[in-house]
């Protein structure tokens, strides 16, 4: 509590339960980070989300891991000022999530990434296709997501047109422990949004070798990849998964997966002839990260 | 022209794959592995070398229930990871004596050599039973010759905790 200025001191301390005090993150020296959870602190009393709002300093990164929160108070943060400039929000575990809440997340204009761990159902999920400048989306862990929030997340039509949809800005996606199936796999690899995606967890799911080589092939600038505790559909994690692998892979995570054959294993490392057409594939593949890293 | 896959891969979480050491043995051609976590894979001391040779850069070794590494040949490949900073040997199938004499290579270098793993900062292991007095003796003899390794003995019944931050 020593970083905190008088007036926020005697207000956190005279609120508080202290289950534990909120942490400020001072990295320079305007708090831009905040995080609330487990403080005991009832947000889902409007009085209290607008009293912290009153007394926090600008931050742009808010945490309310295992915080509850109510459609008013909600709307009090996603109106407030210093909600419209946060560029990280993470509402992990958080209670009492509704449509009305997911929905008014297009209000945090400046909102880049989103953690929504084991918050959500697939009916809340549908207000996740509006945000339209995500660079990260964690909705690991909610695990009434199947394929329909998905489907719809990569394939948001308006009309005819494919319309901006979240997930063509991201560049991190977690879909661990859901119920996503492995025909979105297939799906995820085909979008036009796959070759922009940086880091993808998909911890403990299940393959079949001809969608992990639609993912993999599709994905062709991963940099992390995670697949821990995840298995094949025979007895056997599928070769081509690794066979496709790209070659800007930094990490790769294969804790626990299951089935990981030597023929599979073999290919992280395996020397392959390159033809000309890989080589140019490569080229444009430079380019376009290029032009990533610009944005 | 011939190229690897994946070269640029720096962090590699093998844990609890059961992989074979011919699997392991294909990993070694990779050469820019930092942190590395081989857990319950059937690893010999040579592909052990041959993989701590390629890696000059590697910093984190997950080594637990490594269960075909003798002593001799995780200490002759572990003289090869000069830049290892964490270091797991939980599970090993060895002997209290074998444990012991490769904690004393911890602090006893031959003469005109550096000690064992100059770098390493973490350390664990299994913790000894009661009646294991030489090892006992030695996990002391490393604490207060290495003040700045913190040597972690874990109860046998805790869970597996990755090295490795994917």
């Amino acid at each position: 509590m020593s970083n905190f200025s008088p007036r926020l001191r005697a207000l956190l301390q005279g609120h508080l339960t202290h289950r534990s005090t909120p942490k400020l993150y001072d990295h320079d020296s305007s708090y831009s980070r905040i995080d609330l959870s487990n403080t005991g602190v009832e947000y889902s009393i409007p009085y209290n989300m607008r009293t912290m709002l009153d007394v926090v300093p600008f931050c742009h990164d808010m945490s309310f891991k295992n915080c509850t929160l109510s459609d008013e108070s909600f709307a009090i943060l996603a109106n407030s000022s210093k909600g419209q400039k946060l560029q990280r929000l993470k509402l992990a575990n958080v209670m009492g999530l509704t449509v009305a809440s997911v929905n008014a997340l297009t209000s945090f204009t400046s909102l880049q990434h989103l953690c929504l761990w084991a918050s959500i159902t697939e009916r809340e999920a549908v207000g996740i296709q509006e945000l339209e400048s995500l660079r990260s989306l964690k909705l690991a862990e909610c695990k009434q997501l199947g394929d329909s929030t998905l489907q719809t997340l990569l394939h948001h039509r308006s009309g005819l047109s494919l319309r901006k949809s979240a997930f063509l800005t991201l560049t991190a996606l977690d879909i661990s422990d859901t119920k996503v199936s492995d025909k979105v796999f297939s799906i995820i690899g085909k979008s036009a949004s796959a070759s922009k995606l940086l880091t993808l967890r998909m911890n403990r799911c299940t393959f079949t070798g001809a969608s992990a080589e639609t993912l993999v092939k599709g994905c062709t600038l991963l940099t992390s990849l995670s697949v821990a505790g995840s298995a094949g559909v025979t007895s056997r994690f599928p070769d081509a998964f690794f066979q496709h692998l790209p070659s800007t892979l930094v990490r790769l995570n294969l804790y626990r997966a299951r089935g990981v054959t030597e023929v599979g294993a073999g290919f992280i490392a395996k020397r392959y002839v390159v033809q000309e057409r890989e080589r140019a594939s490569e080229r444009e593949r430079e380019r376009a990260r290029a032009g990533c890293a610009r944005d | 022209m011939r190229r690897y896959r994946c070269p640029a891969l720096e962090r590699l979480d093998l844990g609890a794959t059961l992989i074979s050491d011919t699997s392991v043995r294909a990993l070694a051609a990779l050469k820019n592995l930092q942190q590395l976590d081989l857990y319950g894979s059937q690893v010999s001391d040579e592909t052990l070398l041959a993989v701590i040779r390629n890696n000059p850069r590697l910093e984190v070794l997950g080594l637990k229930y490594c269960s075909i590494l003798t002593v001799d040949g995780t200490l002759t490949a572990l003289r090869a990871a000069l830049h290892v900073h964490t270091l797991s040997l939980r599970r090993a199938q060895w002997r209290s004596l074998e444990l012991t004499m490769f904690l004393l290579a911890l602090v006893e270098a031959p003469s005109g050599t550096e000690p064992l793993l100059p770098h390493l900062r973490f350390f664990e292991i299994d913790e000894p039973k009661q009646d294991r007095h030489a090892l006992v003796d030695a996990i002391f003899r490393v604490r207060r010759a290495r003040p700045l390794l913190d040597l972690q003995l874990v109860p046998n019944n805790t869970w597996h905790k990755p090295l490795v931050h994917i």
